[in-house]
C-alpha cells in the first residue's frame, strides 16, 4: 500500500524536474502546501501536464500502479485535485484504494 | 435512443454545406478554410492571425522558449509579409485569454487536406508564459484547434513533428494523445545545432477516446471560469 509520504516524494521529484528547466530566479518552492495549477500557481498547462505524465510514470513504474491521473473521476471532485501537492497526493490514495 | 446534445461550438458542419472549390480536373473540393473568425472557450479564444500582430509575433519568434521552433522572419517586416501571405489552407490563430482580451500565444493547423482529411497543427507558442500561470491555456487553446479539425473539418487525422530536444512539448503530445510514429534524423538545425524530429500522429478514435477526456479534466481544473460574454459563441 503507497503511502501519502511516498506520493509527496514522486510529487515533489516531479516539480524538481520542472525546476530544472526553470531558471534559478524562477524556482517553484517544494513543500506540501505549493500550489500546482489555479489561484497562486506557477504552472501553465504544459507543465502541469509535465508534472501529470511524471507522477503516473513513477507511480506505475516504482509501484506497479497504473492510474490515469486526468479523466472524468477528476472533473467530479468538488476540489480540483490539482490544486495544490496535498490534493493531488488525496486523489491519488483515492484512486489507490479503489484499485 | 439517446440524443448527444451538441453545443453550437461543438457542431460539426456538414462537408456537403461547406465552400466548394474546383481542382484542376474541374472536380469539386470542398474549401480548406471557409473563413474561421474566432473559436471561443471557457478561459480563452483564438482568433484570426492579422498583419497588426507582426511586432508582437515577431517578438515572441526571438524569446528563448522559441529556440525549439523553425527560424522565423528576421525583422518585423518579414514577419507581416509572412502573415499576409498565408494561404487558404491554413487557420493561423492568436491566443488570447477571454477575460482580458490579452494575447498569450499563437496556434495554427496548416496543409489542411481535405481529401486525404488530414492537417497539421504547429507554431504552437506561449508567447506570455506569465499570463497563463494557472490557467488551461494552452490546452483550451489545443482542444478548440482539435475540434475545428476533427468536428468541424471532419478530418481524421492530424500530425506534426518535434524536435528532439523539446521533451516538454514531446510529453505534452503524447500525454494528450499523440502516437509516436518515427524519426527523422537530423531533420532540424535548431539552437546552433542540428536534431532529430520525432514524428507523432493523432487518429480520430484515439481523440474522442483520450484527448477529449483528458483535455476536459485539465481544463476544469483551471480557476473559476470568468463569465463569457453573451455573445462568446463561435462564429464564422
Amino acid at each position: 500500500m503507497i503511502t501519502g509520504s511516498t506520493i509527496d516524494a514522486i510529487i515533489f521529484a516531479a516539480l524538481g524536474a520542472l525546476n530544472a528547466e526553470r531558471a534559478p530566479t524562477d524556482q517553484i518552492v517544494i513543500s506540501a502546501q505549493t500550489p500546482l495549477f489555479g489561484a497562486g500557481s506557477q504552472l501553465d498547462s504544459l507543465q502541469l501536464v509535465s508534472l501529470i505524465t511524471d507522477v503516473e510514470v513513477a507511480l506505475n513504474t516504482e509501484h506497479g500502479l497504473e492510474l490515469s491521473l486526468a479523466d472524468d473521476r477528476a472533473l467530479e471532485r468538488a476540489e480540483s485535485p490539482y490544486t495544490s501537492v496535498e490534493t493531488l497526493r488525496a486523489y491519488v490514495l483515492e484512486l489507490t484504494q479503489g484499485l | 435512443m439517446k440524443k448527444r446534445r451538441v453545443s453550437k461550438r461543438q457542431r460539426p458542419v456538414g462537408r456537403t454545406q461547406r465552400a466548394a472549390e474546383a481542382d484542376s480536373r474541374g472536380r469539386q473540393i470542398p474549401a480548406a478554410s471557409a473563413s474561421v473568425n474566432e473559436l471561443v472557450g471557457r478561459f480563452v479564444r483564438l482568433r484570426p492571425l492579422r498583419v497588426e500582430d507582426a511586432p508582437l509575433t515577431f517578438q515572441w519568434r526571438q524569446s528563448q522558449r522559441a529556440a525549439l521552433l523553425n527560424r522565423g522572419a528576421q525583422t518585423v517586416a518579414d514577419q507581416a509579409a509572412w502573415i499576409a501571405a498565408r494561404p487558404r489552407s491554413e487557420h493561423n490563430f492568436i491566443i488570447e485569454r477571454l477575460d482580458t482580451g490579452q494575447p498569450v500565444g499563437m496556434l495554427s493547423l496548416t496543409d489542411v487536406d481535405l481529401v486525404h482529411r488530414r492537417a497539421e497543427p504547429g507554431r504552437f507558442l506561449i508567447g506570455e508564459p506569465a499570463a497563463v500561470h494557472g490557467i488551461p491555456a494552452a490546452v483550451e487553446a489545443m482542444q478548440l484547434l482539435y475540434e475545428l479539425a476533427f468536428e468541424r473539418l471532419e478530418l481524421i487525422r492530424v500530425y506534426g513533428t518535434v524536435a528532439a530536444d523539446n521533451p516538454l512539448m514531446l510529453k505534452w503530445q503524447k500525454y494528450l494523445g499523440m502516437k509516436e510514429e518515427g524519426r527523422l534524423r537530423s531533420h532540424y538545425f535548431l539552437d546552433g545545432r542540428f536534431q532529430d524530429a520525432i514524428c507523432v500522429g493523432l487518429l480520430v478514435d484515439e481523440y474522442r477516446a483520450v484527448t477529449v477526456p483528458k483535455m476536459r479534466a485539465l481544463i476544469a481544473a483551471g480557476r473559476p471560469a470568468p463569465v463569457p460574454p453573451k455573445a462568446a459563441t463561435e462564429t464564422t
